[in-house]
């Protein structure tokens, strides 16, 4: 039964077009897809643009899917080479709707402590995104997906250490832009 | 969030800003409306396929119609062929059969351009006719399935001849490709040849009754017909 199936069983239910199988599969990962694409794009717009295209190449291609790689690692590198591909320019806006709703929600603190929150959590978001692509990729699947090292090397197709070198020079680049505005709203919070 | 490498150098701030602003989202549930109609365009391969048996339907109907008009076309052809035969079995009674009994080339060119609107360059047999070669009785006009065509009746060499003349069906429309040979047939039988062909708007017959030298026909409208090999 594909409700209840495995992943297997879902993958080979698509790969004989099974429509009940591909919305199985989809209701399972749309949230690590669109979460990706949202984090990396920063924009919801060409996020929803970047998971439609996922999926699409996902139910076009997985009749190719012979599981030389695990099934999330396919799906990883789909939803990669979709952001990677898109190449449209969009406006980052402000969160200033969330912003506000947190100040509305946290009576305890000061105004003044509220913008600066606010602040750098636009900041953080806007920092990465000013990231070239490869780095914010980088960025998205380590935080966004908490993905280990090998499965990033894999999705990515380079080696364990190639990873851990690329990240450490994207921590400090954002360290260093972001290590201002952190001074600011009471230091050291981690 | 993510769990830290030994060898990962990350200042916790960073880490905790990083795990909290690219968390993970809820995908929105218009998600899967987009796909479903993102796929329907894509199954329009699978329509495309499904549309062959409708295209070789068009391209069969359009083979057959110009089948069809290849055939009308033959048809006409040989229904003038059968007609230039019975105009020579017509002169051989005498000229009292012919419309306009003449044996001045101008005068038949311009008769048949006013009653039928054919042209046929009739001068440059005059030469031939003042030679004895070609020798002009006249012409007559008939009506074939609607359409007038033109008969010209000379004597050529030891032969009677007759040039019928029509409009293609196509003339006026401004389609046909002037001074150009579009079609070219001969046939014989065993009281004449028949040499039929269509230049610019007007289509041609030509019957001679000399069948062994039926070149001779020819010198109505070329005066160095006599050096042509192929028409035998």
């Amino acid at each position: 039964m594909v409700l209840e199936g495995t992943e297997q069983e879902l993958i080979e239910g698509c790969q004989r077009g099974e429509r009940e199988a591909f919305r199985v599969l989809f209701e399972r990962h749309k949230d690590k897809v669109y979460s990706i694409a949202l984090r990396y794009a920063g924009d919801e717009t060409v996020a929803m643009d970047i998971a439609q295209e996922t999926f699409l190449r996902l139910f076009s291609r997985i009749s190719g899917f012979r599981g030389d790689s695990t099934f999330e690692s396919w799906l990883y590198r789909l939803v990669v080479n979709s952001c990677l591909d898109q190449k449209r320019k969009t406006r980052r806006l402000m969160p200033l709707v969330d912003g506000l709703l947190d100040m509305l929600q946290a009576p305890g603190e000061s105004v003044m402590d509220h913008l600066l929150r606010s602040e750098l959590s636009s900041r953080v978001r806007l920092v990465v995104g000013a990231l070239p692509d490869e780095q914010r990729i980088l960025i998205v699947l380590r935080y966004t997906q908490g993905l280990s090292y090998d499965q990033i090397a894999e999705i990515l197709g380079c080696s364990n250490g190639t990873v851990a070198s690329r990240l450490n020079r994207v921590h400090k680049v954002l360290e260093r832009r972001l290590s201002r505005l952190v001074g600011a709203t009471g230091g050291n919070r981690g | 969030m993510a769990e830290l490498y030994p060898n990962e150098r990350i200042a916790p701030w960073l880490q905790t800003e990083l795990a909290h602003q690219l968390g993970p989202v809820a995908a929105p549930e218009s998600l899967w409306n987009r796909i479903q109609e993102q796929q329907v365009p894509r199954r329009g391969s699978s329509f495309r396929w499904a549309s062959w048996p409708v295209a070789a339907g068009l391209l069969l109907m359009a083979s057959a119609g110009m089948a069809w008009h290849i055939s009308r076309a033959r048809d006409r052809v040989a229904d003038m062929e059968k007609l230039a035969e019975r105009e020579l079995q017509r002169f051989a009674g005498g000229p009292k059969r012919l419309n306009l009994c003449s044996g001045n080339a101008m005068e038949i060119r311009t008769w048949l351009k006013a009653k039928a609107n054919v042209d046929i360059d009739l001068l440059a047999g005059r030469s031939m006719a003042a030679h004895g070669a070609v020798r002009l009785l006249g012409a007559r006009l008939i009506q074939l399935h609607g359409a007038t065509i033109a008969s010209v009746a000379y004597r050529a060499d030891d032969g009677v001849a007759t040039l019928l003349v029509s409009r293609t069906r196509s003339a006026g429309r401004g389609n046909a490709a002037t001074s150009k040979h579009l079609s070219w047939r001969i046939e014989s039988s065993r009281k004449a040849r028949l040499f039929s062909w269509s230049m610019g708007e007007q289509v041609y017959t030509l019957a001679s009754s000399d069948t062994k030298n039926p070149r001779g026909a020819c010198l109505l409208c070329h005066p160095d017909a006599r050096g042509l090999t192929t028409l035998n």
